[in-house]
């Protein structure tokens, strides 16, 4: 079994599930203009460009692409205004939080752009590696967190299984930090990967279920 | 000792506590939409700034059957344990009423002399001794109590007895006090609107009028702002991609696009190019669908389901 196998289904579900939230939520942002859309779709759109650019940058040897950057940085980036949408309902907040999630993408993107020319890898890489993907793991963790305090007060069936899927992308994550410092981790990464590929399939069946 | 020094402290002790009071209820106040909340929030603020064991604030009011009746509009325990029946009961309306219809500024009764003994001892044994009054007026309409449902209520100006049950009598200071920080309540509360303008005629008012929302027919509903109310459960407890988060009607999610928290309907008309009766239509199918609510220009909130009735 080719070694990035589960690397590649784990890129390619990425990719799919995020682009088909992505483009369901922008459609639905321009028949309600509700905010708390934009900012679901901008951010799963984002998603979707990390995880097609990994399965490039891992598949495509000829193109020199330092993806990680922009992999990392725009997973967290991501995650991170998906929870801030969910604390707060005002009108007034939502729209201020669109309008900086919109220029972060920006600086996300351009980030893509320049990944030819970035460094091949981050300084000191162990720690910076565990760093970024242990924040992905904790955001993850926290909104895990956030959907079970409203599944414990609402009892909604959305909010449990939404707590599933970031509960398992959580631990997928926190399985994937161990390769970065230690040895003989390929077993935690691929179960982290596979333990992430569950979440997205829970993640997709909550889109149509809930 | 001295008493000097000592009276001195008392007096800026009295003085900052006043203040306290007064600062807190600036910023309290601005969240009340009744002047029931005020009501309460001194009686609370009394017990627990003056240590008093109950304090009650009752007015005189006209119901609806044209005669003039003194209401228990607040009450607030030191002592949760006090069994109500000890410190609500005929005798003290008949007291609150005495002070009412004198206007007696300044009552100090002992229990003992006032309440039958049995009452007068269980009152004893929760260390109420004495029973102080106050009376405070204001030309400010009274609004009637929340609860009200008659269909015609005659409004009055505010006249207000507080009862103040202790185990000793208040300090003249305390007296003060408790008078200037009333006082300067219903100073607020008249700003506030939570008292009708002495101006309004005091006769009828249909239907169950309350301080806020505001009466819609008072204002023109083109000068109205609308304002989006997100949904707070979408993407918490409801799934964000389902097909009800469509603003189905084009008119109305034309509108709801352009409303930006400061325009007026009559703008939003402007910028979407739609007429009087398409713009009715399409806020009452945002507001149906709770997707807005309605400001006047002063920032209180509209009650919109008499809005457009008439349209």
């Amino acid at each position: 079994m080719p070694q990035n196998l589960i690397a590649n289904i784990l890129s390619l579900t990425l990719f799919l599930v995020s682009l088909f939230i992505s483009l369901r939520a922008f459609y639905l942002y321009s028949q309600a203009n509700s905010h708390r859309l934009f900012i679901l779709g901008l951010s799963m759109g984002i998603l979707s460009f990390t995880a097609i650019a990994s399965f490039i940058g891992d598949n495509v040897t000829s193109l020199t692409l330092n993806i990680k950057w922009f992999e990392y940085i725009s997973q967290t980036v991501c995650f991170l205004f998906i929870l801030l949408s969910l604390v707060r309902s005002s009108n007034t907040y939502l729209r201020r939080l669109m309008d900086w999630h919109t220029l972060v993408s920006a600086l996300l993107l351009t980030l893509l752009l320049l990944s030819p020319i970035l460094p091949a890898d981050f300084p000191d890489p162990g720690l910076t590696k565990t760093l970024l993907g242990g924040s992905r793991s904790l955001i993850c963790f926290i909104i895990f967190n956030y959907y079970l305090n409203v599944f414990m007060s609402k009892n909604m069936r959305f909010s449990f299984l939404m707590g599933t899927v970031f509960l398992l992308l959580s631990l997928g994550y926190w399985l994937n930090i161990f390769k970065y410092t230690l040895h003989n981790m390929l077993l935690a990464d691929q179960v982290g990967d596979l333990t992430r590929i569950f979440g997205l399939i829970i993640l997709l069946m909550t889109i149509f279920l809930g | 000792m001295n008493y000097h020094v000592y009276g001195s402290n008392f007096s800026q002790i009295r003085l900052s506590r006043q203040q306290l009071i007064v600062t807190a209820l600036h910023k309290s106040i601005t969240d009340m939409l009744h002047i029931d909340e005020l009501f309460l929030w001194l009686s609370q603020a009394f017990v627990h700034h003056f240590g008093l064991p109950v304090v009650q604030i009752w007015v005189a009011h006209t119901g609806s059957t044209h005669q003039l009746a003194t209401e228990l509009r607040a009450i607030a325990y030191e002592n949760e344990s006090l069994p109500q029946h000890a410190i609500l009961n005929s005798h003290v309306a008949v007291l609150a009423d005495s002070i009412l219809s004198q206007q007696s500024d300044n009552m100090l009764v002992r229990i003992s002399t006032v309440f039958p003994s049995s009452r007068a001892a269980v009152l004893s044994r929760y260390g109420l001794q004495y029973c102080s009054g106050h009376f405070l007026s204001s030309r400010a309409l009274l609004p009637p109590i929340r609860t009200d449902r008659s269909d015609e209520v005659l409004l009055t100006p505010l006249a207000a007895a507080i009862l103040l049950f202790m185990s000793q009598p208040l300090l003249a200071e305390q007296r003060e006090s408790v008078e200037y920080i009333f006082k300067q309540a219903i100073q607020l509360a008249q700003n506030r609107g939570l008292l009708l303008p002495a101006s309004e005629a005091p006769g009828q008012l249909s239907g169950n009028q309350h301080s806020r929302p505001k009466q819609p027919s008072m204002l023109a509903p083109f000068q109205l702002i609308p304002q989006r109310s997100e949904d707070a459960d979408l993407m918490r407890s409801s799934n964000p991609l389902s097909a009800s988060v469509i603003i189905a009607d084009k008119q109305a999610r034309r509108l709801y696009t352009a409303i930006d928290g400061s325009k007026n309907v009559q703008d939003l008309c402007t910028i979407t190019h739609l007429d009087e009766k398409e713009a009715v239509l399409a806020l009452q199918r945002l507001l149906d669908q709770h997707r807005i609510q309605l400001y006047d220009p002063t920032g209180q909130v509209v009650d919109s389901s008499q809005c457009f009735n008439d349209r």
